[in-house]
């Protein structure tokens, strides 16, 4: 099995052909760690290229999420750990008070297909879920999301709760969300602001590498 | 460094809204304007750290600050734009506010007439009072009031004008947390608003030689937010989760205790609401048009920054609102802008080439919701434009397309774009591929919220009868588009019918007919309020409704 073939799936998002391909390599004696990381992985790194050049937007994205995860939860019953070399832990969420979470989403699976191991803590999320989650897990990276400018508040209790828990900056944090600026994510104290969620994934990238 | 300050103040015209100000020295071009009852979008209410209240110089650019530099980009620095709440202007200048919301004393488009519903006719034996009384219809961007004759159910006379408010935020939700921030914004919110009203209530009284003290009634309709702002109640409750009103229901009033001076012995009557964001626009809307007890399956449509949606049959009557974005009021769409003198409203093919139409006939300055939703439209047909809602490239442009469009569908660094109108004075009028994002973000919510109420009342799309769209934009909007945007499923085709501004034409009913006024109490109680932001159904509606839907050969 070409695993270039699959790749090719999950860009086009064509979920039944990607799971196809997927058992017919896993029949065949593939490794499961190969064709996660040199097929799904670089597809998803494809599809928030197009995504970031406008060639794709949020049908294509979601469509391509789920053929990835498809076949995702085919190799997860062979994947060992070892096999799949973390880009690092992060927790997500939308910020207490907002219900919105389409644009979260998008975030989890770009970092998920990224490599990231996301926890999804859903939405209206108090901060103190946040700060427990970071020391149940042990993430490096928290992302905040909100749509309402109501939800703003919200957001900088967030970023003061896990300073208050993490005093010495190692835990990032990174927001955004429609009503959300770069001025907004630095008069709170946040460590990066992304405009969507393929920006989220570069700032993620930056903020473990730098730690 | 500050500026070296003028002696004098200075004048600033604002281009494309055709009025003057003067600004005088050590105050911000922001304030300035604000004061001058316009309102310059902003985040942070003139702190210089958002970069939304940016203007563009034509003439008298000062020199870039800091705040200049660091929030727009070098190119847009150079071509004259700058924060307004930066800016102290100490010459005499022309300025062009990208996005801006309307004021009063402009002309503007506003709806003070239910299309083709007119008021029934006056109950001649049985007069519902006596004197004047008054409806008004208050909206987050206008406000409408109708005086009205009450022992002949007669109109008498009407005013608009632009919400005060919207000096504190464009939306209901920039609202809701201005009032939030402590009781002094909460009572500045609802004083500008019964000072305004005042203020016009007055002068339709003198002008029709009517003693302010014969008004003796009131009724207020508008959405949850402004009913909340026109009591002076915190409608915080309303901007997080579970998103519920602190009251919906009709609670009668005296002008006294809403602030009102010269008509502080009225009674007022707020008009219930139903639940979430669906007010008593929504409910005055449906109780006018009668929708409950029409034959058949009625689809009742707001289309707004906030849509809301009403599907009424024999058996029940669901509602659901959804946060639809701004993209047809013009705010963040590259060259958007409300619908002022100016605005292109319409986008059509002539003969090989574009055509465009804008209000009052006057040269272009931008694009108002109608106008971009056209243009999508157009260049979907032309095959310009993918269902997926991206652009082509300029070689990939179909052999049939004329010359004139060919010539208009450019690339470079930023993207793809679509060239509308090429002026030299105030940069060229185009459609950015992230517009187009925008519109389509827009549109697939307010889809979304006519499937899952179908699916709610276990209807399907081919039993609606009839469509009825209301607001500004639903009036501006022709039928094809919102068929061809995929607003409303095809099958209602031949069935959709703009109506104009229902909520003030139900206030109105609600004033001079007590049978109207239960209706409105019923309605409020009985319809079934479907909340849309938690359900998984919703969410992959909305994303199955972001593409646009084939187009036919009619369209």
């Amino acid at each position: 099995m070409d695993l270039e073939t699959i790749k090719q799936r999950v860009i086009e998002g064509d979920a039944k052909g990607t799971a196809a391909l997927t058992q017919q390599a896993l029949d065949e004696g593939m490794p499961p760690q190969s064709i996660l990381n040199d097929a799904l992985i670089p597809s998803m790194g494809v599809v928030g290229e197009l995504f970031e050049k406008n060639e794709y937007f949020v049908p294509e994205l979601l469509l391509a999420a789920r053929a990835m995860y498809a076949a995702l939860d085919l190799l997860r019953p062979h994947l060992q750990a070892g096999d799949f070399e973390s880009a690092g832990k992060a927790v997500v969420g939308t910020v207490q008070g907002d219900l919105h979470d389409i644009g979260k989403k998008l975030v989890v699976i770009m970092l998920e297909g990224n490599g990231f191991e996301v926890v999804d803590l859903g939405n209206d999320v108090p901060p103190e879920r946040f700060v427990e989650a970071v020391k149940e897990g042990g993430s490096q990276l928290v992302g905040l999301s909100a749509l309402l400018t109501s939800a703003l508040p919200a957001m900088e209790k967030t970023v003061r709760a896990i300073r208050e828990y993490d005093p010495s900056g190692k835990v990032k944090v990174i927001v955004g969300g429609a009503p959300v600026t770069q001025a907004f994510a630095d008069s709170i104290g946040a460590d990066g602001f992304g405009r969507d969620a393929t920006a989220a994934v570069t700032l993620a990238r930056r903020l473990l590498g730098d730690a | 460094m500050p500026d070296p300050q003028p002696e004098r103040p200075v004048r600033v015209k604002l281009e494309g809204i055709g009025l003057e100000i003067e600004v005088k020295p050590g105050v911000s071009l922001f304030e300035a304007v604000r004061k001058a009852g316009l309102a310059i979008d902003s985040d942070c209410a003139g702190k210089g750290t958002c970069g939304q209240c940016r203007v563009r110089f034509l003439e008298g650019v000062p020199p870039p600050k800091a705040e200049d530099e660091a929030l727009l980009a070098s190119q847009d620095v150079e071509d004259g734009w700058r924060l307004a709440c930066q800016s102290y202007p100490t010459t005499d200048c022309r300025i062009l506010i990208p996005q801006t919301t309307p004021l009063a004393r402009r002309q503007i488009r506003v709806l003070t007439a239910a299309a083709g519903e007119e008021l029934p006719p006056a109950p001649a034996r049985r007069p519902t009072g006596v004197g004047y009384g008054v409806a008004i219809d208050v909206g987050t961007t206008t406000v409408v009031c109708y005086l009205m004759d009450l022992s002949r159910a007669l109109q008498v006379g009407v005013a608009s004008f632009a919400n005060p408010q919207t000096a504190f935020g464009p939306d209901v939700i920039s609202r809701i947390t201005y009032a939030h921030r402590g009781s002094r914004e909460l009572r500045e919110l609802q004083r500008r608003l019964i000072v305004a009203v005042e203020k016009n209530l007055l002068a339709l009284c003198s002008e029709r030689n009517i003693a302010p003290a014969t008004v003796s009634a009131m009724t207020v309709v508008g959405n949850m937010t402004m009913m909340h702002l026109f009591r002076g109640v915190d409608p915080w409750p309303l901007g997080v989760a579970p998103y519920e009103p602190v009251f919906r229901e009709s609670l009668p009033l005296t002008g006294h205790e809403l602030g009102f001076r010269r008509f502080a012995d009225v009674r007022v009557q707020v008009l219930p609401g139903v639940a979430g964001h669906l007010g008593s626009d929504i409910v005055a809307g449906v109780v006018a048009l009668d929708l409950p007890h029409r034959r058949g399956v009625s689809l009742f449509m707001d289309l707004g920054t906030n849509g809301e949606v009403v599907l009424c049959s024999e058996r029940v009557v669901a509602g659901a609102s959804c946060a639809a974005g701004p993209a047809f009021e013009g705010v963040h769409i590259h060259s958007g802008m409300a619908a002022f003198p100016g605005a292109i409203e319409r986008v059509d093919e002539e003969e090989g080439a574009l055509r465009l139409d804008t209000i009052d006939g006057v040269e272009p300055v931008g694009l108002c919701g109608s106008g971009l939703a056209d243009a999508v439209v157009l260049l979907l047909r032309r095959g310009l434009l993918l269902l997926s809602g991206r652009l082509v490239a300029p070689d990939q442009v179909p052999p049939d397309v004329p010359a004139d469009l060919r010539a208009r569908v450019q690339e470079d660094g930023e993207g793809r774009r679509f060239l509308l109108y090429k002026d030299g004075e105030r940069g060229d009028i185009i459609l950015m591929q992230r517009d187009i994002r925008e519109v389509q973000l827009a549109k697939a919510p307010m889809r979304a919220g006519v499937e899952m109420l179908l699916k709610e009342c276990k209807l399907a799309a081919e039993e609606i009868d009839g469509v009825y769209v209301a607001g500004a934009f639903g009036s501006s909007i022709r039928s094809q588009t919102l068929l061809a945007l995929g607003i409303v499923p095809e099958s209602v085709r031949g069935r959709i019918h703009a109506v104009g501004n229902t909520a003030g034409l139900g206030a109105r009913l609600a004033l001079t007919s007590p049978k109207h006024m239960k209706e409105a109490g019923r309605l409020a109680r009985s319809m079934r309020h479907v909340d849309l932001v938690l359900r998984e159904d919703f969410r992959q509606s909305f994303a199955e409704n972001i593409p646009f839907p084939a187009l036919r050969e009619s369209d």
